[in-house]
């Protein structure tokens, strides 16, 4: 964390008022309640964290202690070896990286499309996405998994791979639509000094707008890392082989039965790792990146 | 009729850009090459299970050896409700693959099985077969959709481990035996009192709380199809006050005796792992439950059989088994070797060199790898026509006997239990009800067994039996 | 886009240019091209099939014969069906309830602190980059009806009787439903923090300046700010939350009972376990035409915030 200096720019509490008691007072009550909650934000990971690393007749025993009183960080690397993380890591990270892949490609073109080249008749492609990102999936998991299982027309299967997933990226409406507000949002003036120099299409789009939105590229491809992570639904009923499974479909498949509550505590831990690690040293791009403008609707 | 063709016009041109044919199922590759390829479904891996790996891939060599003209291709994939549909829609299924007699109904009607009848005539399983077995394979009309693995019966199986703990055993090391289900019900509350762990337990999810809960339910007399058939048409008959009486004893297993665990959401592997961990001392299964062996480490020198508890109605216990069943769309040729390589398998009733070998090599490796070994199973084969293979298979097993016969002497007198079939119509849609009113039992004590019994069989009735014309 | 090019006329109205303008947009097209055919193969093109086979006799995923209606009466008919909905609606009803101010709250709190600002957008952010499952998994261990479960360690701790939580008929749906505020939180208090920092800090000078005490400035000042996206993430919300599915599928597979049963969920279910694909694609449609007219309204909403 960065030292900042601490001054007040922002809220409805200004600066000058910051010296009176009251508001001090005031000031600190909303910190306490802002602890408050972050607490209830940290305190379930750090219990399936600390809980995990207890030895087994410490969490079996009866009444259970809250403050852990053994620690066995060894036990993570039993949980390593014993189950193929290497693979379920890669895996997601795979699946992760084409969704990005397509997700920045597909819809940061598309974004630069409706915002820059307009061409004729986009509007209407613009209106479909807006309307298509507010239509619910209920009526459409069956028919997209049956289209997944053979492909229209050419009679291909999508399943255990990974291509469908990442081809789905690509109808992103909302990533479409921040995309397309951000391209808004830049300047006019560079594109237009750059036609004076002359440069065409291409080239001002790879050397004047590509430039300009590593932001909100960095943003989307953090955000997308972390639903892909995530994501379940699909890639659950996609991969059906042991050896495509991602961390998700590993997870909810061993949650009940097989293994001690504990192990399963640091299956979870493990498994949030690494979104984690990447969270803590992106963590201003995500916080950042929205107030660029993008996500404001 | 006239409303719907228009419609059905009216729809297909506004839809002539988009609508095509859906999955189609794919064929089975005999094509190209004069060789038969057969896939084989629940292959054992290599690395999960070594022993059994080795064993059925030197019986592949030797099958190839003799019939050169079809390959065994392995496939991993066992029977699973969560990635069935996905896979046989895609016709990705194994052309062979295992499930269970509960899940047939609904394979056949979503018509992902091959119609099997003409081989299981030619291989001579139909002279052999149980006929009730054999019915539950059936469609209404008879056709025959799979080849039986292996019949069971279900027991009440004991955690002796707790039981001795509980001082529940007797001079000889033998659990002392649950008779009736009261008597199972204060069993398990002297073991809750003693351990402090679960006396009974039972799973109540995924259908498998009512598919147990039968045995329960016909031993306080329910009629064993849970439903009347009148003319054709079919009338839910549990919400009775012996189906009432047998939702009171599930309900007082928590409230009035306290035997059972806190989690009343369990499912099917829960209620394994519990009973393998010595956190429950008996459960409904159908032994010998050799999972609870090889995933979850349990001895098989803790564990014990019994029959069925008897209840006022007297005592039954239902039956089940495993099936191979051959996917849909297969070409004539493709079945016939399917079935030649099963039966080399062991899975006939003829008996020949191969599967004599076979099956002591099966025996073999379960006594090796410490599953329970020696118990007689409840046999698919008729009794009064009792196949040669039969005769051997009795005789190996005797052979590998690893465990205390005497732990098991009282289950396998299945002439004490009377046995019956799942119920005929929408079996696991009423399982699935009657897991929500074992669920709603446990979880609220005010709970009114005899309205949840009358709100179920009207769901089951308006939801399923209305539904089933012809 | 303002001139439209009428056919040929105008291509000789703009002459060279015009041609060039075609040209042009014809090079616009082809990149737009991938995005348009995997938006309506993946998109379009399942929501008509979907609506088209809800009215046929599916046998697995083959649709065997057109039956109108008949697909939708069966689910209108099912005693489920009620009991669903209402849940259904409960879902979203309690996230109003439990889901809807923290994010607002915790941003407007956030926005004004100078201590530790860092630490609280880690913490508030974190739930959300850990996956649904894992997420649904480690609550579930919370609820834990055993003394294992960490609220029954802290009941039994306290002295009290341990709960069943999850196990609870009433309870269950709130429950599933705190968990995924907890999830959800981070991502939505994001949305209204950079909104609060597009809020022209001298207005509040300005308020000041007539006396406006810390009360009068949030309710005329900075609520105001965020009622634009305030309206948005309420019928977003709606639109999501009556779709869940994953949270109460891991968690309590629908039970205690059908307590925990959504519209979702047994859409799910019917296809994938009971292999009913024609009355999962009613129960689809159905809730479909009710989220339509909820979008309608979400864009009636649109127009008046912009």
């Amino acid at each position: 964390m960065k030292r900042k200096p601490k001054r007040k720019e922002l809220g409805f509490i200004t600066q000058v008022e910051m010296s009176k008691p009251k508001t001090k007072l005031v000031y600190w009550f909303m910190f306490a309640i802002l602890m408050v909650i972050s607490l209830c934000m940290i305190v379930p990971a750090l219990w399936i964290l600390v809980s995990g690393f207890k030895d087994t007749e410490e969490f079996l025993r009866v009444p259970p202690t809250l403050v852990p009183q053994s620690f066995h960080p060894e036990k993570i690397k039993y949980v390593w070896e014993k189950f193929d993380y290497v693979l379920y890591f890669k895996n997601t990270f795979v699946l992760a990286a084409g969704t990005i892949l397509f997700t920045i490609v597909l819809n940061g073109l598309a974004g630069y499309v409706l915002s820059r080249l307009k061409p004729r008749g986009s509007r209407a492609v613009f209106t479909m996405i807006v309307l298509l990102m507010m239509i619910p999936g209920t009526v459409s998991m069956v028919p997209l998994y049956m289209t997944i299982c053979d492909f229209p027309y050419l009679h291909f299967s999508m399943l255990n791979s990974y291509t469908a997933l990442w081809i789905m990226a690509g109808a992103n409406c909302f990533n479409i639509l921040i995309f397309k507000s951000f391209f808004d949002s830049l300047p006019k003036a560079y594109i237009e000094a750059a036609q004076i120099d002359g440069y065409n299409n291409l080239q001002i789009f790879y050397k004047i707008i590509i430039p300009l939105s590593v932001p909100v590229i960095m943003t989307i491809s953090i955000l997308t890392f972390n639903a892909s992570w995530g994501d379940f639904l699909f890639p659950y009923l996609i991969l059906t082989d042991k050896k495509m499974y991602t961390i998700s479909i590993f997870l909810f498949r061993n949650k009940s039965g097989s293994y001690p509550i504990d192990i399963y505590m640091i299956m979870l831990t493990l498994s949030i790792l690494p979104p984690a690690i990447i969270f803590v040293f992106l963590q201003k791009h995500i916080i950042g990146g929205m107030t660029l403008g993008g996500i404001k609707e | 009729m006239k409303f719907k063709k228009i419609m059905a016009a009216a729809m297909s041109a506004a839809l002539a850009i988009g609508t095509l044919a859906g999955c189609s199922p794919s064929n089975g590759k005999n094509d190209s090459t004069d060789k038969i390829t057969i896939k084989v479904g629940g292959w054992p891996s290599e690395e999960g299970n070594k022993e059994a790996y080795t064993r059925m891939e030197s019986i592949k060599k030797k099958f190839e050896e003799k019939y050169s003209d079809i390959k065994v291709e392995e496939d991993e994939w066992g029977f699973d409700l969560n990635t069935f549909l996905p896979k046989a829609a895609s016709g990705q299924l194994p052309d062979v693959y295992i499930t269970s007699i509960t899940e047939m109904k609904r394979i056949i009607r979503s018509g992902y099985a091959s119609n099997v009848s003409k081989y299981m005539k030619k291989y001579k399983y139909t002279d052999y077969l149980r006929d009730d077995i054999l019915k539950l394979i059936s469609d209404d009309k008879g056709e025959i959709y799979a080849l039986p693995k292996f019949a069971y019966s279900m027991g009440l199986l004991i955690n002796l481990k707790l039981f001795r703990e509980a001082g529940l055993v007797k001079e000889d090391g033998t659990p002392q035996i649950p008779e009736t289900w009261e008597q199972v019900a204060q069993y398990a509350q002297t073991v809750k009192q003693k351990t402090g762990k679960a006396g009974f337990s039972m799973a109540t999810m995924n259908n498998v709380g009512g598919w147990h809960f039968m045995n329960i339910a016909w031993a306080y007399g329910v009629t064993k199809e849970f439903a009347k058939q009148e003319n054709g048409s079919w009338t839910a008959d549990f919400a009775t006050p012996e189906g009432t009486a047998a939702l009171q004893f599930v309900k007082d297993l928590k409230w009035k005796y306290d035997a059972v665990g806190e989690n009343a959401l369990l499912d099917f592997d829960e209620m394994y792992k519990m009973f393998a961990t010595g956190r429950t001392a008996m459960m409904v299964a159908d032994p010998p439950m050799n999972a609870l062996i090889e995933q979850y480490g349990m001895k098989n020198s803790d564990i014990a059989a019994v029959s069925m508890p008897a209840g006022p109605a007297g005592r039954f216990n239902q039956i089940g088994g495993e099936l191979y069943v051959m996917k849909n769309g297969l070409s004539d040729e493709v079945i016939d070797a399917c079935f030649k390589w099963l039966q080399f398998n062991g899975t006939t009733p003829e008996l020949t060199d191969d599967v004599k070998e076979n099956i002591d090599s099966q025996y073999k490796m379960e006594n090796e790898k410490g599953y329970v070994v020696g118990i007689r199973k409840y046999s698919m084969w008729k009794s009064d026509n009792i196949p040669p293979v039969q005769k051997y298979e009795d005789e190996v097993r005797t052979k590998y006997t690893n465990i205390n016969p005497k732990m098991f002497t009282d289950y396998e007198n299945f002439d004490k239990v009377t046995p019956i079939a799942e119920p005929p119509v929408s079996c696991q849609q009423l399982y699935s009800l009657l897991d929500g009113c074992i669920q709603n039992v446990w979880t609220d004590k005010n709970a009114d067994p005899e309205k949840l019994m009358k709100d179920a069989a009207n769901n089951y009735q308006v939801n399923y039996l209305d539904k089933e014309k012809n | 886009m303002k001139t439209k090019v009428q056919g040929t006329a105008g291509l000789k109205q703009y002459g060279k240019r015009g041609s060039m303008m075609l040209f042009r947009d014809a090079g616009a097209w082809l990149l737009l091209l991938p995005t348009i055919i995997i938006i309506y193969f993946f998109t379009v093109r399942p929501i008509i099939i979907g609506l088209w086979y809800s009215m046929h006799e599916m046998q697995g995923f083959t649709p065997k014969m057109f039956v109108g209606f008949e697909n939708y009466k069966r689910v209108l008919a099912d005693t489920q069906f009620l009991k669903t909905l209402m849940n259904t609606v409960l879902y979203v009803v309690w996230s109003f309830v439990i889901g809807f101010v923290p994010p607002i709250l915790t941003a407007i709190l956030l926005n004004e602190m100078i201590h530790c600002s860092g630490w609280f957008k880690f913490s508030i952010y974190f739930p959300t980059i850990v996956p649904t499952v894992a997420a649904t998994m480690l609550w579930y261990y919370m609820y834990l009806p055993d003394s294992s479960g960490l609220l029954n360690t802290v009941l039994l701790k306290l002295g009290a009787e341990p709960q069943g939580w999850l196990q609870n008929s009433v309870l269950t749906i709130p429950l599933i439903v705190i968990m995924s505020t907890w999830k959800g939180c981070g991502s939505t208090m994001i949305l209204y923090l950079a909104a609060l920092q597009g809020v022209n800090q001298e207005l509040y000078e300005a308020a000041i300046i007539d006396g406006a005490g810390f009360t009068k400035r949030i309710i005329h000042i900075t609520m105001p700010q965020i009622m634009g996206i305030t309206i948005l993430n309420a019928v977003r919300q709606i639109i999501n939350v009556f779709q869940i599915m994953t949270e109460p599928l891991t968690m309590t597979g629908g039970g205690p009972d059908g307590a925990s049963m959504s519209m979702a969920l047994w859409g799910y279910k019917s296809a994938f376990i009971e292999f009913n694909t024609g009355t999962s694609l009613a129960i689809g449609a159905i809730t479909f035409a009710i989220l339509i007219v909820l979008t309608m309204f979400y864009f009636y909403a649109e127009s008046k915030v912009d």
